[in-house]
């Protein structure tokens, strides 16, 4: 039934790749084909904002000037007679343009929103500047870029950019689908989030940096190429404000947002000289556009995919059949431990300071293999900022031990990939994603959609085909732990996964708890505030109270203990 | 959740009228391009928007047209005169080439005052066979090729005769040049200046060719003054070289040197940006003096005055163009076409006018640019006040 | 060479003045203001519009003050309407647009040409052979009176506390009953009012172009991200210096050519010291 729809889908691309330059080279006019040529160019810089901010939500207002990194490498190439021809110079132009896509990439790694805007735009200002200073090799004595001989006319070159552009458009289309594209969406709804995966941040900017840099440099050699020059004017620093706001009112992170997009270019300013209006006033009404569309929270063509997916999803969940029933054990990666042996998880000496409040002072903690630990105590006793150090978000001081590894100089991606995975109590799961993709970017290894959707229904989180922006919280919740089974950890640090359900489903969360280290083969170290919850699955427990540990060791025993009574339950509870 | 359902659904309605719209354009396009033949069209691109702009040579020309049509047109023919916006970018200004020669299927380009769309189109003129004719060209493209005629001196000749006229009329020895970073001008400039060093046996005592457009020339105009320079001569836009003279005159610097330069510095904006800075600069004018007395002036202040169009040197150097195009394809036999056209002025006898001070000649050669004489002024008291009377020739 | 970097502290010191209204900006509406010297380029030239007229420079510019805060309000509107809670990167999408808005608007509005923008104050004094120009004595003075005036406001008036919790969580603000809407729009008319002050005052010493001068917003941000957005004293301090560098790399040869560069080298240094230990996204 996939398969099938997804066969239908090809062969339209294809209908509708081999159609448009048909059309256009023989239904329109001269004129209007030599118009035409503008549109793929422009659609695959709107690519290039599509893929840095669309996808990765890094804010670009620079990318015409890859652009011109692009242009001016052919340029030179031309004049220089580099070996290869045109087809090889135009792959050429658009690596050169990658370096620096890497370089304004750093910043990235450490600014956000305003601050990496206001960076790019000092880039773009710069290229502006350096535009004027080295002229368009070829300009100064009239060597102009040929176009390559089997696309001279205006017709003949349009359909070069076409077959580029659909080239492109397919590559950064199998890309996004793929763990580095799906990636980019967790980088931009949660760094801490993705990191957590065991994806890692840098590489997942720097990949969406120097694909936006390529694309774009392509287009811009293939601008040089039309006209044979090219001049600072056209990628100027206003350009590339233009072509931000064009590809975030469209969405251009989506292909067809991207070809909307260089439509739009084309056809607005052209309808508005035909009104007699001055064709400039185009950017005024892509910049009043682009505040709709960001006031309603949706790109043109987001919604129209979301539109289309709702409607897929009714249409199958006639065919889905019920979850299989759970059955088969989940391997996890090296060794399986038994249920005696060495501790999963052993903190030594534990200790947080952030300025000059302590937070955890001396914390001494032992994980047994195949069981579930408990965590518990007062708000700001200090058991959120544990699972933060083991997971690697906060520097410590003392050890921390993980199956018998050191994790002291490991990042969070290098915990996480080492086999600590955990959930957050703030969601950060991608609203974008599909179930299914969340589930296969987690577990960072090949893994079959049975087995996702047995993990998934076996904690009770959404089905695969769900997008994730379509489901409840709690579910969210559950399919973050959901997510960290997939990914077959040795330790699973949950942050209060109870909050906020019902009584019903708090027990069974805990039923669903106790079972997952026999299933699994993992640890779990749990934080809850849910006395019934924590009663019911942890067999040891330990208790902080202002960073110190104040009791730990069985749960009956720890649960019925003075110190433990009076700092935290209060004495009317009594544990069954 | 309902505000993305109803922008998409609009948008996806604007997209299908804007789709239907450009169907009906497109079609309806080809239908007038067999126009009426009383009417004679011709293109004209020009950097009207854009960066750095220059749109003042087409209204001249335009203003030229309109009074043509309105006492008889050419042989009885009215002219439609299409001005086509480049926007000072390589793109627009090939598409606008496209829209003139394909679409509105122009008899000739006339007085198309661009920053860069000669090297851009000339292949596209060459292919189409049609002239751009009697322009006001910047980049060397304009004086390079078979199918462009300017009407002007351009800026590398310019800076020649300036630099010419330092040494051979005002008898300084320590000329300087100092000129901003413009795109493609570069190498035009470079030549001038070795034409000039060649024809003068001079060289310059300080060459700075990479001055910032945008940015503050200060740190560069006090090198001229250490390096002891009488006269300097730079070149650019109208804005920027009031900036320059501005910060000449902040550092005391107008009284020592005189500053030399082109064309585009004679225009009132150029005057009320620099206020006083202004005062005793060397001022380059291509055509003759528009503020100056003389009666060949008459028919142009009469012109435009009834098309409402103020007086001044690029203005004038449209004005100059169009009289040249009307003026030569009157004298056509037979009906005017492109093909017509081109003949005609591949033929012409060189055509003399008060206006300018060589005749205008476009002839079968490989590259154009009779004009070569300019008239000087100086700025006194905020006013243009003309030096030469008769015309400097290099 | 000493010449050349007392000649930059001209354009130096209006960076810092730029600085300056960026922190202010920055620090009373928690936005990055991307368009600030766009909006004051647009009061500028409106203002040489009337004067072309022949109305005196005085009435011009107050005219141009004003209409520089209307500009800046309607923004205020739209950011009060529609992303008083919006994420950061959507709130600088909209600045952006905003900012393209201005630029596509300038030409329609202004034409190209060049303009005549007096100066407030005439001539000047010499030192080490250079001219210094009153006007930069104008745009220090004011410079630091605006900084006094920030400070005095932000820590002791219950304005400046009313903004500090604006900027940092809008909707309690506006649960404690505080009407923050008038906030945020009084406070963009003030941005306004004061960016077309600072650009009266800088646009002289500039090319009368709206691109060149709507762009002194990049070595303003360079020199605001020196004082962390924050310390008016060490983003003034540092304009100067931006200035003063961009004045000697202008002289020397072989790097003149880069001297565009300058704001970004300074910015990436600056942020990738000062943001070093920050790995994670705050909102995240």
């Amino acid at each position: 039934m996939k398969r099938a729809s997804a066969l239908r889908r090809l062969v339209s691309c294809l209908a509708l790749a081999v159609a448009v330059p048909l059309l256009v080279v023989h239904t329109l006019p001269a004129y209007w084909v030599t118009l035409s040529i503008a549109a793929p160019i422009s659609a695959m810089v709107a690519l290039s904002v599509g893929v840095i901010t669309g996808r990765t939500g890094q804010i670009t207002l620079c990318q015409y000037s890859f652009a011109a990194v692009g242009a001016w490498s052919i340029g030179w190439m031309n004049v220089h007679h580099v070996p290869g021809g045109f087809y090889v110079w135009l792959i050429l132009a658009g690596l050169c343009a990658v370096p620096l896509g890497l370089l304004v990439a750093l910043p990235a790694l450490r600014l956000r929103g305003a601050l990496l805007a206001a960076v790019t735009l000092a880039f773009a200002t710069a290229v502006d500047g350096l535009l004027s200073e080295y002229a368009f090799p070829g300009s100064n004595n009239l060597q102009l870029l040929a176009r390559p001989s089997a696309f001279t006319s205006d017709a003949g070159f349009f359909v070069l950019c076409w077959i580029v552009f659909v080239v492109i458009a397919a590559a950064v289309w199998f890309l996004q689908r793929s763990s580095v594209g799906l990636a980019w969406r967790a980088v931009a709804n949660s760094e801490r989030g993705t990191a957590a995966l065991g994806r890692s941040v840098a590489s997942a900017k720097f990949t969406a940096f120097a694909v936006g840099a390529f694309v774009a440099a392509i287009a811009g050699a293939l601008l040089a190429d039309q006209v044979g020059t090219a001049d600072p004017q056209s990628f100027a620093t206003e350009q590339s404000l233009a072509i931000f706001a064009v590809a975030v009112m469209f969405g251009a992170g989506n292909i067809d947002g991207a070809a909307l997009s260089g439509v739009a270019g084309v056809l607005v300013p052209e309808l508005l000289r035909r009104i007699g209006l001055p064709d400039d006033l185009a950017n005024v009404l892509f910049a009043l556009g682009v505040v709709q569309v960001l006031a309603s929270g949706r790109s043109v063509s987001d919604g129209w995919h979301i539109a289309a997916h709702r409607r897929g999803r009714r249409a199958r969940a006639a065919a889905v059949a019920t979850a299989p029933p759970p059955s088969e054990q989940v391997a996890p990666r090296g060794a399986r431990p038994t249920a005696s042996g060495a501790p999963v998880l052993t903190v030594h000496g534990l200790r947080v300071q952030f300025g000059s409040v302590v937070a955890l002072d001396g914390v001494e903690l032992e994980v047994a293999p195949l069981s579930v630990h408990g965590l518990i105590g007062p708000n700001g006793a200090g058991k959120s900022t544990m699972v933060d150090s083991i997971s690697g978000f906060v520097p410590h001081g003392g050890t921390i031990n993980v199956a018998g590894r050191d994790l002291a100089k490991m990042s969070v991606v290098g915990r996480a990939r080492a086999g600590v995975r955990r959930t957050f109590q703030q969601d950060r799961t991608p609203a974008e994603l599909t179930v299914a993709q969340y589930l296969r970017l987690a577990a960072g290894r090949r893994i079959s959609m049975h087995e996702m959707a047995e993990t998934a229904a076996f904690i009770g989180a959404p089905a695969p085909d769900e997008l994730i922006g379509d489901t409840d919280a709690g579910s969210r919740r559950l399919l973050e732990i959901a997510a960290a089974l997939c990914a077959a950890p040795r330790l699973l640090l949950l942050d209060e996964p109870a909050a906020g359900l019902s009584e019903q489903d708090s027990l069974r969360l805990a039923d669903r708890i106790k079972q997952i280290p026999e299933r699994f083969g993992c640890s779990i170290l749990l934080i809850e505030h849910d006395m019934t919850v924590v009663s019911a699955c942890c067999t040891q427990i330990t208790v902080l109270d202002f960073g110190k540990v104040i009791a730990h060791g069985p749960t009956e025993d720890v649960l019925a203990d003075e110190r433990v009574i009076e700092a935290y339950l209060g004495q009317e509870l009594s544990v069954a | 959740m309902r505000n993305w359902r109803r922008a998409s659904a609009l948008s996806a309605a604007l997209l299908s009228m804007l789709l239907l719209a450009t169907g009906a354009m497109a079609r309806s396009n080809s239908a007038s391009a067999s126009a009426s033949a009383s009417v004679i069209t011709i293109g004209n691109i020009s950097s009207v928007t854009g960066q750095n702009v220059l749109p003042d040579g087409s209204e001249g020309a335009n203003a030229y047209f309109n009074y043509l049509n309105a006492h008889g047109g050419i042989n009885g023919h009215k002219v439609k005169f299409v001005i086509a916006d480049d926007q000072g970018n390589a793109q627009d200004a090939a598409q606008a080439a496209s829209r003139l020669v394909n679409q509105d299927n122009v008899v000739g380009l006339v007085a198309s005052d661009s920053i860069l769309e000669c090297s851009i189109n000339t292949s596209l003129y060459s292919k189409a066979k049609v002239l751009d004719i009697a322009d006001q060209g910047v980049d060397s493209g304009c004086f390079d090729s078979a199918n462009i005629g300017p009407v002007n001196t351009g800026p590398f000749t310019a800076l020649q005769v300036n630099l010419t006229y330092a040494v051979k009329v005002l008898h300084y020895s320590k000329v300087c040049v100092l000129i901003p970073d413009l795109p493609g001008i570069q190498a035009g400039d470079a030549k001038a200046i070795v034409a000039w060093t060649k024809a003068t046996g001079k060289k310059l005592a300080l060459s700075l060719q990479d001055l910032s457009l945008t940015g503050d020339p200060t740190a560069s105009l006090l090198r001229a003054k250490s390096a002891g320079c009488q006269a300097v001569a730079s070149n650019g836009p109208a804005a920027y070289l009031a900036a320059f003279i501005k910060a000449a005159a902040a550092q005391n610097l107008t009284k020592s040197i005189k500053f030399l330069f082109p064309t585009t510095a004679y225009d009132p904006s150029f005057l009320s940006a620099a206020g006083s800075a202004a005062d005793g600069a060397i001022i380059n004018s291509e055509f003759l003096p528009y503020t100056s007395t003389s009666s060949a002036l008459t028919q142009a202040e009469k012109v435009f005055k009834a098309e409402k169009v103020p007086l001044g040197s690029q203005y004038l150097g449209g004005y100059i163009g169009a009289e040249i195009f009307a003026k030569v394809v009157s004298g056509i036999k037979g009906t005017i076409t492109r093909a017509s056209v081109t003949n005609a002025f591949r033929h012409m006898k060189p055509y003399s006018t008060p206006l300018m001070g060589d005749a205008y000649v476009f002839g079968p050669g490989k590259s154009h640019n009779p004009n070569r004489s300019s008239k000087f002024l100086t700025v006194k008291n905020g006013k243009f006040v003309q030096l030469s009377t008769s015309w400097f020739h290099i | 060479m000493a010449s050349a970097a007392i000649s930059g502290i001209g354009s130096g010191a209006a960076y810092a003045l730029l600085a300056v209204c960026l922190i202010v900006a920055y620090r009373t509406t928690g936005v990055l203001n991307l368009p600030a010297a766009a909006v004051g380029t647009w009061g500028t030239f409106l203002a040489t519009v009337l004067h072309d007229h022949g109305w005196p420079w005085i009435v011009c510019a107050a005219v141009g003050v004003i209409a520089a805060a209307l500009i800046a309000a309607a923004a205020g509107v739209v950011i009060a309407r529609w992303f008083l809670v919006a994420t950061v990167a959507r709130r600088t999408s909209v600045s952006v647009a905003m900012l393209l808005l201005l630029f596509a608007l300038s030409n329609r509005a202004f034409g190209d040409n060049a303009r005549n923008i007096p100066a407030l104050f005439n001539g000047g004094f010499t030192v080490a052979g250079v001219v210094v120009q009153w006007e930069t004595v104008a745009i220090l003075v004011v410079l630091i009176l605006i900084a006094a005036i920030l400070s005095l406001v932000m820590a002791r008036t219950r304005t400046g506390l009313v903004l500090r919790a604006l900027t940092d969580r809008p909707r309690t603000t506006e649960l404690l009953g505080i009407p923050i809407g008038g906030y945020v729009i009084g406070v963009w008319l003030l941005t306004g009012a004061l960016a077309a002050v600072a650009m009266l005052l800088v646009a002289p010493e500039f090319s009368s172009d709206f691109g060149v001068l709507a762009f002194l917003v990049v070595p303003a941000i360079a020199a605001a991200l020196c004082g962390s957005l924050r310390n008016v004293w060490l983003a003034a301090l540092a304009g100067v210096a931006i200035g003063v560098i961009e004045g000697v790399v202008s002289q020397i040869g072989s790097i003149s050519n880069w001297q565009p560069a300058i704001p970004l080298i300074v910015i990436m240094a600056v942020l990738l010291y000062t943001q070093r230990g920050q790995l994670w996204d705050e909102a995240r």
